[in-house]
């Protein structure tokens, strides 16, 4: 295939059997980086803002008026002449990707980083243009309170910012349609698609694009850490990146998932190696979807199974994959679970809660949700 | 001259015959009408100012409507036509509406104007159809692209399909894709019918059990608004739906068009829709579609449905649809019928 443009073929994942011998329905779709494309789209819709569109007498659509829910993100910012910001946090991939696109649009960024974000990372982000000021702390929470005195900072200095904020901005999953394209042209089947769920972006934006175009019984597995929040846990603390979360985010869709995986640091990282060992680096989110993707596929042989894989492993070399990393965090990889424990409630497998251990878990999500309605439709 | 004027020919996409005297012509062409879109969404073309978007439709094109225009014209004393000449146009309508009757005599003179301009002529036109009007099945289209080619004919000329188009968009401002020979997503308001999306040979082969369902929809009453959303959503389907007919996953191409159906009766509500539903919730049905801007109703089976079952559900239609007949029970038209078949008989020349 030859690709329209750079950026395109940067974004586009490849499609890959990972596991035939013994999971000949399981496919991969694996990026090298999988937040360039929300990075790339919600840059361009704060860019272009979206609006409605209808017929015209010469039979194009034609821009009528933004629609009323359109995004806070993009206010006025397409008219802020040549001083314009974005401004963003990220642990990583999400930074990377948009340092990315602003550099080739030459718009100034701002990036807020983690202290635990890898030294090669943080120099990238440099070099591609983005000024970096690093904070101590992984919490969403303080991050955000940070990113918004920033703002506040660049704007009193005549800066129009504008703040990606990932976490809640509905581009992030309206950008992942380019995904379910993809997927639509390449496959004749998709029965299963498991994702990491960090923001809720990829997996929600995904499913809700192929559920509309021709799969309406998608079956969407969700893959978060064990401890994150994502899914009605209390926080205890984990060490995964790229999937997982400490505060609640808005763009996960409860009703959008069938089955939901908690999993455990040591699993995914062990699961993470062993992919590396065979030849196809990635990082430690992707380990945790390929042991949940592997047992969707064994219990469900009949189903062709996705699993994402968010992102290429380069950057995991000093972590996840170095010895006395794994020593000093206390990660020893022959705890790996092999299996995930089935649970009924979400407080049977949160580790925040005497008596269990942080681990790996499986719910019927959709059978547990239709018990609680209320609390979950959002 | 000894042809009889409402003789049927063979089932083909576009029949044209022509007969020529001296001073004296005639021709004749049929055109298939078809039984509403399949899928009517946003898609993205590529217009003289960059690429925009329009209406495209991907239609189940069929056999078993046409309209049949028969064309004669007769040479007036001088032979070179004068300055400002306008032809004298008698239309002898078999049936058809005074509407119908003001977009023959238009095709026949753009057609005359454009090709044989300076022959000093009169016509008289004949025939009929027996394509529902205001059904979505392109019964406008369907008379106009006759009259065109039966005049085009008359003057000795086959048209290509782009000098069709041309003459066609100066007589109505959309239209049915029915000149296509091959599946393909078009962009129905623009140039015609112009071809957005090729999507190989096949058509799905699916049994369909269609039906008229509700009063005549004026296609000009419908608003077409879209939020930027949607025109990505429609990116994916159309994306979807190409794949899905160039490998055979008739299935998918079922969804593809309820879906469709199930977008377009958020804008442009139908009678008859929960018979659809049912269709696929009780008796088997891979999906539906809809005239998205019509009144017919296509519930879509799988091509080795049972015959009994297919039977059940055309009695459920019968007994139950309210949009034909005013009196549930009267439902006449329910048509059932193989749509590769259907194609394939048009389709063949």
């Amino acid at each position: 295939m030859i690709y329209s443009s750079v950026r395109e073929a940067a974004r586009q994942p490849r499609l890959i059997y990972v596991s035939q011998k013994d999971h000949p329905n399981l496919i991969a779709v694996s990026f090298e980086f999988m937040k360039r494309i929300p990075a790339s789209f919600c840059v361009e819709r704060a860019l272009h803002p979206p609006a409605n569109y209808t017929l015209d007498p010469s039979g194009f659509f034609a821009a009528v008026q933004a629609p009323a829910n359109a995004s806070v993100h993009a206010a006025t910012f397409e008219r802020a002449g040549d001083k314009r910001l974005f401004l963003e946090t990220s642990s990583g991939n999400m930074a990377t990707g948009l340092a990315e696109i602003c550099q080739q649009l030459k718009i100034p960024l701002l990036l807020l980083v983690p202290s635990e974000v890898d030294e090669t990372t943080r120099k990238n982000l440099v070099e591609l243009g983005a000024r970096v000021e690093v904070i101590e702390t992984m919490d969403q929470a303080q991050r955000v309170e940070r990113l918004a005195e920033l703002k506040q900072e660049q704007e009193s200095q005549g800066w129009r910012v504008c703040w990606v904020q990932q976490y809640t901005n509905p581009n992030n999953r309206s950008s992942y349609w380019e995904v379910a394209e993809f997927l639509a042209s390449e496959l004749d089947r998709i029965d299963t698609l498991v994702a990491p769920v960090g923001t809720g972006g990829s997996s929600c934006g995904t499913a809700h694009y192929l559920r509309k175009a021709g799969f309406p019984r998608l079956k969407l597995v969700g893959v978060d850490a064990c401890g994150s929040v994502n899914f009605d846990h209390e926080f205890t603390e984990f060490l995964m990146g790229g999937l997982g979360s400490t505060v609640t985010m808005p763009l996960v869709d409860h009703t959008a998932y069938d089955v939901v995986h908690w999993v455990d640091d040591v699993t995914a990282f062990a699961a993470s190696i062993n992919l590396f060992n065979q030849g196809l680096s990635v990082g430690g989110s992707s380990g945790a979807a390929f042991v949940a993707a592997r047992h969707e596929a064994s219990k469900s042989p009949d189903d062709v199974v996705l699993v994402f894989f968010p992102d290429h492993g380069r950057r995991y070399a000093d972590s996840i994959r170095s010895d006395s990393w794994r020593r000093a965090n206390n990660i020893d990889l022959s705890k790996a679970k092999n299996q995930p424990i089935p649970v009924t409630h979400p407080d049977q497998s949160d580790p925040s809660r005497p008596g269990i251990d942080a681990g790996w878990y499986r719910i019927d999500w959709r059978t547990y949700q239709k018990s609680k309605p209320s609390v979950h439709a959002r | 001259m000894d042809k009889l004027v409402f003789e049927l020919p063979v089932s083909s996409t576009f029949d044209i015959e022509r007969y020529d005297v001296a001073g004296h012509a005639e021709a004749t062409a049929r055109v298939y009408s078809h039984k509403g879109e399949w899928l009517q969404g946003p898609i993205q073309v590529t217009s003289p100012s960059g690429p925009r978007y329009t209406i495209g439709v991907f239609s189940l094109l069929d056999n078993l409507n046409s309209a049949y225009v028969d064309v004669r014209h007769t040479l007036l004393a001088s032979p070179a036509a004068p300055q400002g000449f306008v032809p004298t146009i008698n239309v002898h309508p078999n049936g058809w509406n005074q509407g119908e009757v003001k977009l023959v005599k238009a095709a026949v003179e753009k057609t005359w104007r454009e090709l044989a301009g300076l022959i000093h002529c009169a016509f008289d036109v004949y025939g009929y159809h027996d394509i529902r009007v205001g059904a979505g099945s392109g019964s406008s289209s369907a008379l106009v692209q006759a009259a065109i080619r039966a005049t085009a004919a008359d003057f000795g000329v086959s048209l290509r399909s782009e000098k069709l188009q041309s003459i066609h968009s100066e007589i109505e401002r959309g239209a049915d894709p029915l000149h296509l020979t091959k599946p393909a997503v078009v962009a129905t308001r623009v140039n015609l019918g112009g071809c957005a999306r090729p999507l190989g040979e096949r058509t799905p082969r699916l049994t369909a059990v269609t039906w008229n369902a509700g009063s005549p929809v004026r296609t000009t009453s419908v608003k077409f608004e879209y939020s930027e959303d949607e025109l990505l959503l429609w990116k994916v389907r159309w994306a979807s739906l190409e794949r899905a007919i160039r490998f055979d996953d008739d299935d998918r191409v079922a969804r593809l068009a309820t879906e469709s159906a199930r977008d377009n009766q958020t804008r442009n509500p139908k009678v008859d829709f929960e018979l659809l539903e049912e269709a696929v919730a009780s008796f088997g049905a891979a999906g539906f579609a809809v005239a998205h801007t019509g009144s017919y109703h296509t519930a879509l089976f799988p091509a080795d449905t049972a015959p009994a079952k297919l039977q059940a559900y055309v009695a459920r239609v019968r007994s139950q649809s309210k949009g034909n007949n005013p009196v549930r029970g009267t439902v006449v038209d329910v048509q059932e019928f193989d749509t590769a078949q259907a194609t394939e008989r048009r389709f063949a020349q």
